[in-house]
């Protein structure tokens, strides 16, 4: 069987037995949702400019705190040298994990979506558009996250040291493209029109993902 | 002549400042069941590691199976085999997912006979679908072994495999290497105990400030706990 | 000893291009025409930001040789590299906002994206400097440094890409800066960029040498407190 298979099925199995990345990614993004909610009641605001930077928030802090255990889990439980033990390559377990990770993010979005369609009153967008362009951010934040996710389990402090490396790399990229070409959404446009800069963050994503792939076999031979 | 496995010359490996292996030299020889000795901290499990491909070593050569070993060599890992006092299992999973994930991972034909087989031989059958979290650390090393010969390698290594071990199960992993020693797989262990394992052992070796300093083989064993003692003594000065 | 006069001629010509440089910015360049003088902060900005920039080039060359050959000299490389760049790199957002206030009114605007990209570089040398401080062992602390670096510089021009799709959606006029450089304007700018090259490379050269020493000082006292650990 395939590496990659492999390592995807085992980590959808673990993480669903578990629940530690995804419990961690609710209770946070639900956290930030509530308190943004909580806090425009107080004042006047136009909901639909503030829609997409909030959900974009959710998303990052949410995809911050809850990405760590991918790589620290292996080396909490003692099971990552069985991993570099077996003939497979680094970029297998990379590319397993980051499959894996992608999926249960992405079912935790649409969940949280669906929250905050709930909590906010704004009027819902052209709905492929909108899930297309979430999907194709998402991808930017858990391939990088899953590579600085790998970095920071080898340092100490590692909870503090996966945000203050993400941020930088992450935010300024992936996150604030999506955040803009996701209010035009909002705003009412639809994927012919947003067309173009989807494609551009589609771009940055295959870069990560390539990044990620070649560069994981130095960080994992510490 | 007996074939050679492994071949170990002039390995050095430094953390940081600190020299562990200052020119390790060893081989090793198809059947042997050879036990590296050490006090606490001398560099066993790094020499284990670098020996099994997990860590690379800072320079010198290693061989095995004639085959020289460079950095992302993957195809040799399946002819190796490591039980280490971590029994790299995932908690979450049961006793045969693991063992599937592992037969998976290593291309096992005929999977479900092999877990089946295995399970029984280390007497966790009747405990397969629980989870590996809920089973005592006897129950994991039984369990890692299954995992550490899974996939049939050629060379098994051991880094302190009877700790956490009761009588029931250093019996089980004795019965086991032996018979797997008589199919013609090579056993290279590391232990700072000896009193145990010393007797299943044909080769012996003390690891002391970086290097092999004394090893013994077949009749000369008599002499070697007097020398262990003395090298002992030497290390503390 | 040839290293020693190496160190000590490029700091000669930093003093000296230093120098000449602040004349030039100060006094011989005329006041600009719409700005004026605080205009002169310009050419310390940009030579500051350039160099910068020329620092984590270094960073990412020095990490992707050390990837390679694994030779810590050129981690140390990387490392002195990126110290002396987040100096620079501070010093170009700080003159940078002086002057964006004398020329826009404000101390910041996202929209420009030098400004921007000057700040992603600073929060990447950040983190690169905190992960070298959380690292847990000296070849962890290279290869993992290095790998960050390696994405960091793969993320800057990611982000003005990033940068320019936004502008896209939300387009502002940027005030230009105002005419062409008159002939005096650019001798004085090449001279400040010039000089910070040269104090770059001094305080390189000099940074480089102060963590070799201190290896080697590590070593000494590891070998004389023996190897009973």
């Amino acid at each position: 069987m395939n590496a990659v298979k492999a390592i995807f099925i085992k980590e959808l199995m673990v993480e669903f037995r578990n629940k530690q990345m995804i419990n961690s990614y609710l209770i946070l993004s639900l956290m930030i949702i509530a308190s943004f909610r909580f806090a425009f009641s107080v004042i006047d605001f136009s909901l639909s400019q503030f829609a997409s930077p909030i959900l974009w928030i959710s998303f990052f802090f949410g995809g911050m705190f809850s990405l760590s255990p991918i790589y620290k889990r292996e080396i909490e439980q003692g099971t990552r040298e069985g991993l570099l033990l077996a003939p497979i390559s680094s970029s297998s377990i990379y590319l397993g994990k980051l499959l894996a990770n992608l999926l249960i993010i992405f079912c935790l979005e649409l969940f949280i979506m669906l929250i905050f369609f709930v909590f906010f009153p704004v009027g819902i967008p052209d709905i492929f558009s909108l899930i297309t362009i979430v999907a194709i951010g998402t991808i930017g934040i858990v391939s990088l996250g899953n590579i600085i996710s790998a970095i920071s389990s080898n340092l100490s402090q590692s909870e503090v040291m996966l945000p203050v490396l993400l941020v930088p790399v992450l935010l300024f990229t992936v996150v604030m493209s999506s955040i803009s070409v996701t209010s035009n959404v909002f705003a009412g446009a639809y994927l012919l029109d947003i067309m173009q800069e989807a494609r551009f963050i589609l771009a940055f994503d295959v870069v990560f993902i390539a990044v990620g792939y070649l560069l994981i076999d130095y960080i994992l031979e510490n | 002549m007996r074939e050679k496995v492994l071949e170990a010359s002039n390995i050095y490996k430094s953390f940081g400042c600190l020299e562990v292996l200052n020119g390790v030299n060893l081989t090793i020889n198809r059947g042997d069941r050879y036990i590296l000795f050490g006090s606490n901290g001398v560099g066993k499990t790094t020499l284990v590691k670098i020996l099994s491909t997990i860590l690379p070593a800072d320079s010198g050569d290693l061989i095995l199976f004639g085959k020289k070993i460079k950095r992302g060599s993957k195809d040799i890992k399946t002819s190796i085999g490591f039980m280490s006092h971590e029994p790299f299992l995932y908690n979450e999973l049961s006793a045969w997912e693991n063992l599937n994930f592992y037969c998976n991972i290593y291309s096992v034909k005929d999977k479900k006979k092999r877990i089946e087989s295995l399970l029984k031989e280390v007497g966790l059958y009747h405990r397969s679908h629980d989870r590996v979290g809920s089973f005592s650390r006897g129950m994991k090393q039984r369990l890692s072994l299954a995992r550490a010969i899974l996939h049939s390698p050629d060379i098994i290594f051991l880094d302190e495999p009877y700790a956490g071990l009761d009588i029931r199960a250093q019996d089980i992993l004795n019965n086991l290497i032996l018979s797997l020693n008589q199919e013609g797989k090579t056993f290279f262990f590391i232990t700072h105990d000896i009193g145990k394992g010393f007797d299943i052992a044909n080769r012996s070796g003390i690891l002391s400030k970086g290097q092999i300093v004394y090893e013994v083989e077949g009749e000369e064993k008599k002499t070697f706990p007097d020398k262990y003692r003395d090298i002992l003594k030497e290390e503390t000065g | 000893m040839l290293k020693n006069n190496l160190k000590f001629a490029v700091f000669g010509l930093a003093v000296i291009f230093t120098l000449i440089s602040i004349y030039l910015a100060l006094i011989y360049t005329p006041p600009h025409e719409t700005m004026g003088d605080v205009q002169r902060i310009f050419y310390f900005h940009v030579a500051s930001a350039w160099i910068s920039y020329l620092a984590f080039g270094i960073t990412f060359v020095a990490s992707l040789l050390y990837l390679k050959s694994k030779d810590y000299k050129w981690d140390t490389i990387a490392f002195s590299s990126a110290e002396i760049g987040i100096i620079f790199c501070t010093l170009g957002i700080i003159t940078g906002s002086l002057w964006a206030k004398s020329v826009w009114g404000v101390f910041w605007i996202w929209e420009d994206f030098k400004l921007f990209v000057t700040l992603v570089l600073w929060l990447v040398f950040i983190a690169y400097l905190a992960l070298r401080a959380n690292a847990k062992s000296r070849t962890s602390k290279a290869n993992l440094s290095a790998v960050f670096s390696i994405i960091g510089f793969v993320c800057i021009p990611i982000s003005l890409g990033a940068n320019r799709i936004w502008q896209q959606f939300h387009p502002t006029v940027i005030a230009s800066s105002g005419g062409s450089l008159q002939a005096s304007m650019a001798l004085a700018l090449v001279f400040a960029v010039l000089a910070f090259t040269f104090l770059y490379m001094s305080l390189l050269l000099i940074r480089v040498d102060i963590e070799i020493m201190k290896e080697k000082l590590e070593k000494i006292k590891q070998k004389l407190g023996g190897l009973n650990v």
